[in-house]
């Protein structure tokens, strides 16, 4: 019995081999660990169009406490992985590609982020990873890259992670594709205090979060350098489900304005709770008060008299195209990480037909300057090399104000210039 | 003043959540000595069937509290038979029961985070047509609180009468102390556990509800909550009703007090540091009714 096994095991092994071997008789193995993607030859005599695919790897958080904003990034990066598929694939160099996205769950655990990373780079052989809003996985992946040798590019908005714990080194395979978070926290921190008058700011900041702790601090230090009065600064972890006792201490010193440095959930919980506390003061933050947060709340008086910055207008054309094909595609609305992971693969991919090929260093090296690239979020995305950030996104203020979201303004405060 | 003043009432609004859920906690180790870890999946599987019933049916609060009472109550009987009944029967070791209840309650909880795919979700405001709070001497007091202490109180009277003035809690009381006795009197044991399971459920149920108009609901809440039950239940005397009552109510102004002077992060350090102490002076617990045969 055990001889007929071993001799089924054997054969199904043969099989699995012959059938892991590509079109022009080699394996995918056989590829290499560096340079990814696998391409094959159609047409007779072999003169035909040469094809290949490209794989594009997606770590975000799905099961976790910011899986809102994870899932619908992944839902993002699919509209844009069937887009460029159904319009023919793209061409780098001379091979046209079909693009396949492989997305895992980083369950907002850096551990779960840095395995994620190894294995879409060793087993799934990606060109390009893609990242989450997290930056604390964002910051915990820094070294993983370096070894594995991929770009690693993500909305983690929290600028060490591209260029180290003093902002003095550049982390070489770490890219953001959208406003910093300190960009981001003055952005909003500025708007209450300049445009609606606040004077006594209160801080809530979760403080297991990079990406809000980068934010709040920007927003601190923009406060202390303007003469702006902070009368008290609390601190909140992500798991929290209940900040009635920081809210009450904010309440109590007289704040007329919080910024709110929380991700999504515990921003639901604290905002529900400001309400049934009855502190009715403007609030401000990060862009996880954007869609769906409204619909989170507990109700149209949780969900008022709070203003944010968001990346683009939801109003415009490009924007309101990737709602239409998300509500047809997955029943859901457009949000703004809907957006961003859509452009995130328009970025790649560019930075992929810019490198002319398919090698993970090239891809690296030219993701660094590219530029002038067409997205839903602007029309003219350019990466700047020194930072690996992006260069003059603009910013939009949107209000919340019984559930409703309504677009404002942009906004730029003088201090950023 | 106020502030402080402000502070205790919401220490005992988070300690009447956490009453609620350690008291039908109590009420199974006060029978079966082990500590149930299921009852934290209970109550996030109700709360969600409550939130559900909001969201299918409109219900309002005493709809839900009740549709989700009967759920908990339902589901507890079912995790009894399923999880312990045939333990209980063939071998009553309490080793089994203790990992039976851990096994249960991590099943509840991931089946919920499959249903609902790990995202959270609020509960409706159930009080639209009125403020949200009230403010009484310069405190603002969340109205969901005051229901819920009202409710919280109304529950546990009814457990305490039900436990002293009934057939009924006269055979649970009977089966706290002892099992075979108590079989030998004539009483049905099976019977009598069931129905202790259910008033458990049904406690754990009404907890979910007002867990979820606090907070928000998501498939975790369930391990947070067991957790609290837990360091309730050992200040306030293992298995000892009036104990954990007060032991809630104590845990909760504690937590609120230590957030605000040391912050949310060392606030669990804070809690279990004070639990130490507590039992270091009184190691019996509030109740001091010290049961030696736990798990």
């Amino acid at each position: 019995m055990k001889k007929v096994l071993a001799v089924f095991l054997a054969a199904a092994m043969f099989c699995l081999a012959a059938c892991g071997s590509s079109g022009d008789g080699t394996t995918e193995a056989e590829t290499g660990t560096v340079s990814a993607g696998t391409e094959s030859q159609s047409g007779s005599g072999g003169d035909g169009e040469k094809t290949g695919v490209l794989k594009i790897g997606a770590i975000h958080d799905l099961t976790g406490s910011g899986s809102v904003l994870g899932i619908a990034s992944v839902n993002g990066s699919e509209l844009a992985v069937k887009d460029i598929n159904e319009a023919g694939g793209v061409v780098i160099g001379d091979t046209t590609y079909t693009l396949e996205l492989v997305s895992y769950d980083c369950k907002s655990d850096p551990n779960e982020g840095i395995s994620s990373l190894q294995r879409l780079v060793q087993v799934d052989d990606v060109s390009i990873v893609l990242g989450p809003s997290l930056s604390n996985v964002a910051l915990a992946c820094v070294e993983t890259t370096n070894e594995l040798e991929v770009a690693f590019m993500g909305q983690f908005g929290d600028p060490r992670c591209m260029l180290g714990e003093n902002l003095d080194t550049l982390n070489p395979y770490m890219f953001l594709m959208q406003p910093s978070a300190a960009q981001s926290g003055i952005q909003a921190i500025s708007y209450l205090v300049e445009k609606m008058g606040c004077e006594k700011v209160g801080f809530l900041i979760a403080q297991d979060h990079a990406y809000c702790v980068s934010q709040a601090n920007a927003a601190i230090e923009y406060c202390e350098e303007t003469g702006v009065e902070i009368v008290g600064i609390e601190y909140n972890n992500q798991a929290d489900l209940d900040m009635k006792t920081q809210l009450t201490n904010l309440q109590n010193a007289g704040a007329d304005c919080i910024f709110n440095a929380n991700p999504t959930q515990p921003l639901t919980v604290s905002t529900n709770q400001k309400n049934q506390l009855g502190f009715d003061v403007p609030q401000t933050g990060s862009l996880d008060f954007s869609s769906p947060f409204a619909s989170l709340c507990a109700d149209e008086a949780s969900a008022s008299n709070i203003y944010f910055v968001s990346n683009c207008s939801y109003d415009t054309p490009d924007f309101q195209e990737l709602n239409e094909k998300c509500m047809a595609e997955f029943n859901q609305e457009a949000t703004i990480k809907t957006a961003l992971g859509y452009d995130q693969v328009l970025i790649a991919v560019a930075a992929a037909q810019a490198a002319g090929s398919t090698d993970r260093n090239a891809i690296r090296d030219a993701l660094e300057t590219v530029s002038g690239v067409d997205t839903v979020i602007t029309d003219d995305f350019n990466m700047d090399p020194e930072t690996h950030m992006p260069l003059g996104l603009d910013v939009f203020i949107y209000q919340i104000e019984n559930g409703e979201y309504i677009g404002l303004e942009s906004w730029s405060p003088d201090y950023l210039k | 003043m106020t502030y402080y003043l402000q502070l205790l009432v919401n220490g005992i609004s988070t300690g009447a959540v956490y009453a609620i859920i350690a008291v039908g906690w109590a009420l199974i180790f006060s029978i079966l000595k082990f500590s149930n870890f299921a009852h934290g999946g209970t109550m996030v599987v109700a709360a969600y069937a409550g939130m559900l019933c909001t969201q299918i049916f409109g219900a309002n609060l005493w709809l839900t509290l009740i549709a989700s009472a009967l759920i908990g109550g339902a589901l507890n009987v079912l995790v009894e038979l399923v999880s312990f009944h045939r333990i209980r029967l063939k071998s009553n070791q309490l080793l089994l029961l203790f990992v039976s209840a851990i096994t249960m309650g991590l099943l509840l909880q991931n089946l919920v985070a499959i249903r609902f795919g790990g995202i959270f979700y609020s509960y409706p405001n159930f009080f639209e047509n009125m403020n949200r709070y009230i403010t009484i001497l310069g405190l603002s007091i969340d109205v969901a609180d005051i229901i819920m202490l009202a409710v919280a109180a109304v529950c546990i009277i009814a457990l305490v009468l039900i436990l002293k003035k009934t057939r009924l809690g006269v055979a649970v009381r009977a089966l706290s102390m002892d099992t075979r006795a108590t079989s030998l009197m004539g009483m049905n044991v099976n019977l009598i556990v069931l129905s202790t399971f259910f008033i458990a459920g049904a406690l754990a149920g009404i907890a979910g509800v007002f867990v979820g108009t606090r907070t928000v609901l998501s498939p975790t809440l369930g391990s947070t909550y067991t957790v609290k039950a837990f360091m309730v239940a050992v200040i306030g005397g293992l298995g000892s009703l009036n104990g954990s009552l007060f032991a809630a109510l104590m845990l909760g102004v504690v937590e609120t007090f230590l957030t605000s002077w040391i912050g949310s992060a060392l606030q669990p350090v804070g809690s279990f540091i004070f639990m130490m102490i507590f039992l270091l002076l009184f190691p019996n617990g509030l109740a001091g009714n010290f049961t030696s045969d736990k798990a």
